[in-house]
């Protein structure tokens, strides 16, 4: 199996199948949580519809969120004033039926059922407002930040990575991005790795991680990433920190080495195929089958 | 102040990290605020194979090795 052969596989193994049990009680609760909204914002007729990765089509099973938005024409007073009315009062009504954490825009659902007390759906509804008539542009409130509203466009973000052309990359990053539990956003490495590969002709999937790479170890500084919902408006050099530069630029640095010295399995690990519930069976085996618990300590210290 | 643990014992440091490193490549170190962390996806191997990964961090107390690491999930 050649490099990218192997990457491929990857990807497949990362790929959230449609009768997978996870994607199915992800629909599932999402049809619940529109149902809640729904019912409770009947006089608005909000628009609920998928937004994030799975309308990106950069979701991976390692680590997957759905975003729904939710929202509510321009004009519409019924569901609050102002959009902070607007965030708490989505906020509320589905706190009567989930455990709801607040983000600085978005509401991540839990379960509240004393069984699955805090289990999380792995959901995000992210409340906003239009800004006029097209329904195209929408605020978001932001409960943290300098502004409290942001300006954005979902249709604009899933165009900018779903025809970017680099959707099997920007996954690979993603899976890169949680297993060396890099905090980086999301949403700034998509636009990172859109950006680093504009105009360089590479269509080799193994080439393109690698250039990235190689930017994000020697460049990091020079690359800059604007919204593209909002260039001037939206701010985004808080999500390229120093911190979170140097961050990814030794992480660079270390993955260039390890392929170097011993392959790409050393990135990624073995092609992982197997189901969720084929997992937690094995686990449940490797549970018993452990006698003699290891110590958590070292004993030369 | 005392100087970090870090720079008190500078091989301890690089021998954790090669330790750790050698097994769990995904396990990065990083010192921030004079503080020592480890970030990473931990995977549960059994027989080879990968059953489940757990997002972690680990900090090392300033008086480390005098008090153990604090790990939890992320």
């Amino acid at each position: 199996m050649d490099t990218n052969e192997y990457l491929q596989k990857i990807l497949e193994s990362q790929t959230l199948s449609t009768d997978s049990g996870e994607l199915k009680d992800l629909q599932k609760h999402r049809a619940d949580i529109e149902e809640v909204l729904r019912k409770k914002f009947s006089e608005s007729s909000p628009t609920i519809r998928y937004g994030g990765s799975k309308a990106k089509g950069t979701m991976i099973r390692e680590s997957y969120d759905l975003d729904i938005i939710c929202y509510f024409p321009h004009d519409d007073k019924a569901a609050g004033e102002t959009l902070k009315d607007v965030y708490n009062n989505v906020y509320k009504s589905l706190s009567e039926r989930y455990l709801v954490e607040p983000k600085s825009s978005a509401l991540r659902i839990k379960d509240r059922d004393p069984k699955n007390y805090n289990v999380d759906f792995h959901i995000d509804v992210v409340p906003g407002r239009y800004t006029d008539d097209s329904r195209k542009d929408a605020y978001l409130y932001q409960a943290s930040g300098e502004k409290e509203r942001l300006k954005t466009n979902l249709d604009i973000h899933i165009k900018h990575i779903k025809e970017s052309g680099f959707t099997d990359a920007i996954r690979l990053f993603k899976l890169w991005k949680v297993r060396n539990g890099l905090r980086v956003k999301t949403f700034a490495l998509e636009l990172l790795t859109i950006e680093s590969l504009k105009g360089s002709r590479l269509s080799n999937l193994s080439l393109q991680l690698e250039y990235v790479w190689e930017r994000l170890r020697d460049d990091i500084k020079e690359i800059s990433i604007e919204d593209p919902a909002n260039p001037q408006g939206n701010d985004l050099s808080d999500l390229l920190s120093p911190a979170i530069q140097l961050e990814l630029s030794s992480v660079a640095t270390k993955t260039l080495e390890a392929i170097q010295n011993s392959g790409w399995e050393a990135v990624f690990g073995p092609v992982e195929g197997e189901s969720k519930d084929k997992k937690s069976d094995a686990l449940r085996r490797a549970v018993v089958s452990v006698t003699t618990p290891t110590k958590p300590w070292f004993d030369d210290l | 102040m005392s100087r970090p643990w870090y720079k008190l014992k500078p091989i301890l440091l690089e021998q954790i990290k090669s330790e750790t490193q050698s097994k769990y490549p995904n396990l990065n170190f990083y010192i921030e605020n004079g503080l020592v962390f480890i970030r990473g996806s931990f995977p549960i191997v059994h027989e080879g194979a990968v059953l489940d990964r757990y997002l972690i961090e680990v900090l090392f107390p300033n008086d480390y090795p005098g008090s153990l690491p604090i790990v939890q999930e992320v």
